[in-house]
């Protein structure tokens, strides 16, 4: 049998719990005890001017990520937007929707469609495997709450297939993270 | 582009609500696996006697899908595999036929046939293997046994890899039904969490934050460690912008909570290895959360989340030297200091 949670809480052990600077307590603190989510009713509530707050200067370098601060432009959707989020979707899954190439054909196409994560995964795909062999109908933008993120539905020979695309900023291509089957069952 | 095995240089065993942000964790040298943060681990099975599975229906499946489910288990058991690969390998069964050993394909394997719907391509025996539960579901778990790093995985990953079917998640919804058919029909607590079919932590809960009257919520515990701002830094001496606030977070592993309800729009690894989701709160404003491991970013793209959800685990990727996470708040594509900002909506960082 496995080992009971109950004995393992018996024993509390820290490891590692070196900050990135400074010398962080032990013994984790929780500010206050936890409570149940609202869920996000009621939306955003932002805070009234958010020109109170100092932007970082521009051009100085992000020391974390070493970006560039003020150098990625902020995504708004617009009409060329939609056209572009929509046209990147179609093209990823007319790029899968391929089953009769053989795997490093298939791949090939797909792969630089994909964020770097979703790809860490539809590289195991057999596309042998794959039930849709051509996308049928225009693609419809069905969620757009965010510019940076648009959720896009296709008509295909397989049913409706979702596709989400996102793009890192306003100047970035749209990438595609999941390619979803009709949820039949 | 970091692997999945930076997750697991540290692995979570039990956050016991009574001692809250203590987190007994182990260090496991050489880190290929998470079996600590699947409390079962890899290595103890489960026993179902398919000749005395009642006659009762369990998560919506019947009486002879449950035969089947504990054909599943005792092949996993046969190979010596643990209670979390023998639901993988129910779960896998529920998303390929239902728990049924169909005599039959689908539109994109008019061949394939069984429980694991294995197609005739010779990986998986004759025909009457593959309509065999038992037979078939042992060849299924010998390539399961083939996945690289499996305990490092999400379920649903785990069984993609070994079915390569054309949906890599497709298996995830499944999790849940089968973690209650192996506890149901074995009648052990499992420790493995419902909702985790496409975490690689399978044995661990999650922890709600705390939302303000405001709406928004601390993105983890204190203290702060290190505050926005220039700086030099400590491991390079350049100086450069700190674009956030350090807190300690728990610790590695310590629960990360989305600070605002919004859409996920980053989730995974910047050019400098920093484990990065980000939220878009709408009206020009995100959050950012760094330094989590793959196997600690519990989100995915496109996801809608709410205030206080917990999105992720406190980890150590990128430029970081222990587990904490680095917070940001981004205001039209500036980042600005997250304390002022945190305060103006009423959650105190720290």
């Amino acid at each position: 049998m496995r080992t009971s949670l109950g004995t393992a809480v018996g024993v509390v052990l820290l490891l590692s719990v070196a900050g990135c600077s400074g010398s962080p307590d032990p013994v984790a603190s929780v500010a206050s005890s936890p409570a149940r989510s609202t869920g996000g009713a009621g939306g955003p509530s932002l805070p009234p001017d958010l020109d109170q707050f100092t932007p970082a200067p521009t051009g100085v370098v992000d020391e974390d990520t070493g970006q560039t601060v003020g150098s990625q432009p902020v995504p708004t959707w617009d009409a060329a937007a939609r056209a572009a989020a929509v046209n990147a979707a179609k093209a990823a899954l007319t790029a899968f929707a391929r089953p009769r190439l053989d795997h490093d054909t298939w791949w090939a196409g797909l792969e630089p469609l994909l964020t770097p994560e979703a790809a860490q995964d539809y590289a195991y795909v057999d596309p042998a495997n794959v039930p849709v062999t051509a996308v049928t109908g225009p693609g419809r933008l069905i969620d757009s709450t965010s510019a940076y993120v648009a959720h896009v539905a296709f008509t295909t020979d397989a049913g409706t297939y979702t596709v989400v695309v996102s793009r890192a900023d306003g100047a970035a291509p749209w990438l595609t993270s999941r390619i979803t089957p009709p949820q039949n069952d | 582009m970091p692997d999945r095995k930076q997750g697991a240089v540290l692995a979570i065993v039990a956050v016991p609500l009574v001692v809250l942000g203590m987190l007994f964790s182990l260090l496991l040298l050489g880190g290929s696996s998470e079996a600590a943060c699947n409390p079962t681990g890899g290595t103890t099975s489960v026993t179902i006697d398919p000749a005395t599975v009642p006659d009762t229906t369990i998560a919506g499946y019947r009486h002879d899908q449950l035969v089947n489910a504990a054909y599943v288990v005792q092949a996993g058991k046969d190979l010596g595999l643990g209670v979390r690969d023998q639901t993988i390998g129910v779960m896998t069964a529920m998303g390929e036929s239902s728990l049924r050993v169909l005599d039959h394909g689908d539109v994109a394997g008019p061949d394939s046939r069984g429980l694991f719907q294995q197609r005739d391509n010779g990986a998986w025996g004759s025909l009457a293997d593959r309509m065999d539960p038992y037979i078939s579901s042992t060849n299924f778990f010998k390539a399961l046994m083939q996945v690289e790093d499996r305990e490092a995985l999400e379920p649903t990953i785990v069984a993609h890899r070994t079915q390569h079917n054309a949906d890599p998640y497709h298996y995830t919804r499944f999790w849940d039904p089968a973690v209650a058919v192996v506890e149901g029909l074995s009648g052990i607590d499992t420790g493995l969490a419902p909702g985790a079919g496409g975490q690689v932590c399978s044995g661990v809960d999650l922890v709600p934050g705390t939302v303000t009257a405001s709406g928004w919520a601390p993105p983890g515990a204190g203290p702060i460690t290190s505050p926005y701002g220039m700086r030099v830094n400590p491991v390079t001496g350049i100086y450069r912008l700190h674009s956030g606030t350090d807190l300690q977070a728990g610790g590695c592993n310590g629960p990360i909570w989305a600070a605002q309800a919004g859409v996920v729009t980053k989730r995974g690894f910047d050019s400098g290895g920093n484990g990065t989701i980000t939220i878009d709160h709408g009206g020009g404003v995100q959050t950012s959360y760094l330094h989590m491991y793959d196997s600690g970013m519990l989100v995915d793209v496109g996801d809608q989340v709410s205030a206080g959800q917990q999105i992720a685990r406190t980890g150590s990727s990128g430029n970081s030297t222990g587990c904490h996470l680095h917070f940001m708040v981004i205001v039209n594509g500036s980042p600005v200091d997250p304390v002022p900002f945190m305060a103006a909506v009423g959650v105190n960082l720290g």
